[in-house]
């Protein structure tokens, strides 16, 4: 279908009736972490696997709402793209790694094996990522990741290898709730805290 | 890990260097097997041309990932017709690009044909140019509608070409290597914007360097010659040219912005060149070049310590030890 008339539009456009929430999810990043920046429609035009990954939405980029970030590290260079496709309190953010290595296990298989598993999805909440937290923590939980993955390559890239705690693969027991590991909230009016769904 | 140990600055340099300042092979292998496609096309339809690699691809300067590949594609003029106006000259080139099958979309900007490519994400410049009647240099489009420019300056690509050249040997094969150096200092993510215009960075450090030098000491003297040519009033040549600057056009605002930076940055620089230790120079150093340059406190192995026990944390856009932001304890997950 041809993207101007799809019918997810409105979907993918949440965006358009949050502009409270993504003014103070910028301007935390803006204070924090200067580097991340609002997701270009350049990058997603001349980055072919993300034009294509944002072409399989099957809406106009415009539509996408997203950021993008560096990592620091022993290697040229890393962008880190954080893709929400629906609002985040509906939906967990796509974070892909556009460049480098693609042979990590802890990633899903779509993408081109770019999008990274950045935390089981039925973990309790002060191991997952939600809205309150901002983006700077989104990016540094994908820069540990892509660090971790780094890591583990040089040192044989065995499951033991891993230098951060990781659950099974596949349909993983959740880990137990530890209310102790919840970090403070950065953007306290911006949720519930816990989990959408 | 990969590399073997480091024990002195200059190593870690080296390192950096090597494992963040350069663009990875495999963008180069791409830009070889694609660049010589296009400029095959453009000779095909315009017989007589001859063509050459130029800007930071031709000099080999481009830091951490491969952006454009410049060609400089010399036309045969006999009768003028491309010297009558350079945007009809561009539209001309752009029509023979367009038709590539390797080629997305096409830009024309002031000098250039940009072909940004299907499979690629570097584009290809293909820039016209035309052999002066008289005396050296080439002259370039200049296709600026707006201002009323259609015509071509004499520019010398091929000098600056042999400057960098001859500059790379005067200082035993550090300039390009520092340069790279330079331009992530410069411009260290695609998400901030630059200090300096990349070739003006890369002029200062030509101007900085004339002998046998190291790396650490190419960066701290592009500070101090930095610092003394952004001073009000002071201008930088283009690299062999004697008439051209190549920061005439730089405003006294962002020129005094710019050196603010670089004084700090010099400042640092020569704190950490001042210190004995080498693991501690070498600290020292990732307050310039952020989290990518190997010291101890980046050093992947305690790294790995840390990021269980907590011990290293978020700053910047990396990790080191003793950082700053406390990362949520999620579990990596793979699933399947």
């Amino acid at each position: 279908m041809e993207p101007l008339l799809s019918p997810d539009r409105p979907k993918h456009r949440w965006w358009t009736s949050e502009w409270p929430m993504t003014h103070a999810l910028e301007e935390h990043a803006r204070r924090t972490d200067p580097t991340i920046q609002r997701l270009p429609l350049a990058l997603m035009r001349e980055n072919p696997p993300l034009r294509r990954y944002v072409e399989g939405f099957g809406v106009p980029p415009w539509d996408v709402w997203g950021y993008t970030a560096p990592a620091d590290g022993p290697w040229p260079e890393r962008r880190l793209v954080a893709i929400f496709k629906r609002h985040p309190s509906e939906q967990d953010p796509a974070v892909l790694c556009l460049d480098g290595p693609r042979d990590s296990e802890h990633r899903f298989p779509d993408a081109g094996r770019r999008r990274l598993c950045l935390y089981y999805p039925d973990d309790p909440p002060e191991r997952r990522w939600h809205v309150e937290h901002g983006l700077v923590r989104l990016f540094d939980l994908a820069r540990q990741h892509v660090l971790a993955e780094h890591i583990a390559r040089e040192r044989g890239g065995k499951p033991k290898d891993w230098p951060i705690e990781f659950a099974e693969h596949g349909p993983a027991r959740p880990a137990a709730s530890d209310p102790t590991l919840a970090l403070p909230v950065e953007l306290p009016g911006l949720g519930a805290g816990g989990r959408r769904r | 890990m990969s590399d073997k140990p480091i024990t002195t600055v200059e190593e870690a340099f080296e390192s950096f260097e090597r494992n963040t300042a350069r663009v990875p092979d495999e963008d180069n292998a791409d830009a070889k097997e694609i660049h010589p496609k296009l400029r095959k096309a453009v000779t095909d339809e315009l017989p007589g041309t001859t063509h050459f690699l130029s800007g930071s691809y031709g000099r080999r300067t481009q830091a951490k990932r491969l952006k454009d590949v410049d060609v400089i594609v010399v036309l045969d003029d006999p009768d003028g017709e491309f010297e009558a106006s350079a945007s009809d000259t561009l539209e001309r080139v752009r029509t023979i690009v367009s038709a590539h099958e390797l080629v997305n979309y096409t830009k024309i900007s002031v000098r250039a044909v940009k072909a940004y490519l299907k499979d690629y994400e570097f584009h290809v410049d293909i820039v016209p140019a035309l052999r002066p009647a008289f005396g050296s240099g080439l002259r370039l489009a200049r296709n600026i509608p707006h201002e009323g420019y259609d015509d071509w300056t004499l520019e010398d690509p091929e000098g600056q070409l042999q400057a960098a050249k001859d500059k790379n040997k005067d200082t035993g094969g550090i300039y390009v290597p520092g340069t790279r150096v330079i331009k992530v200092w410069n411009k260290p993510y695609r998400t901030v914007d630059a200090i300096l215009r990349s070739y003006h960075a890369e002029s200062i450090l030509w101007h900085a360097l004339s002998d046998k030098t190291t790396l650490q000491e190419a960066a701290v003297a592009f500070f101090d010659e930095a610092y003394d040519r952004l001073a009000p009033g002071v201008r930088t040549l283009v690299p062999g040219s004697y008439t051209r600057y190549v920061d005439d056009r730089l405003d006294d605002d962002d020129r005094a912005t710019a050196r603010e930076k670089i004084e700090d940055a010099r400042e640092k620089a020569h704190a950490a060149a001042d210190l004995d230790d080498p693991g501690e120079a070498m600290d020292a150093w990732v307050k310039v070049f952020g989290a990518s340059f190997p010291a101890p406190s980046t050093n992947p192995d305690a790294l790995a310590k840390g990021l269980r026990s907590g011990a290293a944390k978020a700053v910047g856009a990396g990790f080191a030890m003793g950082g700053e932001r406390s990362t949520i304890k999620a579990r990596s997950w793979s699933p399947s």
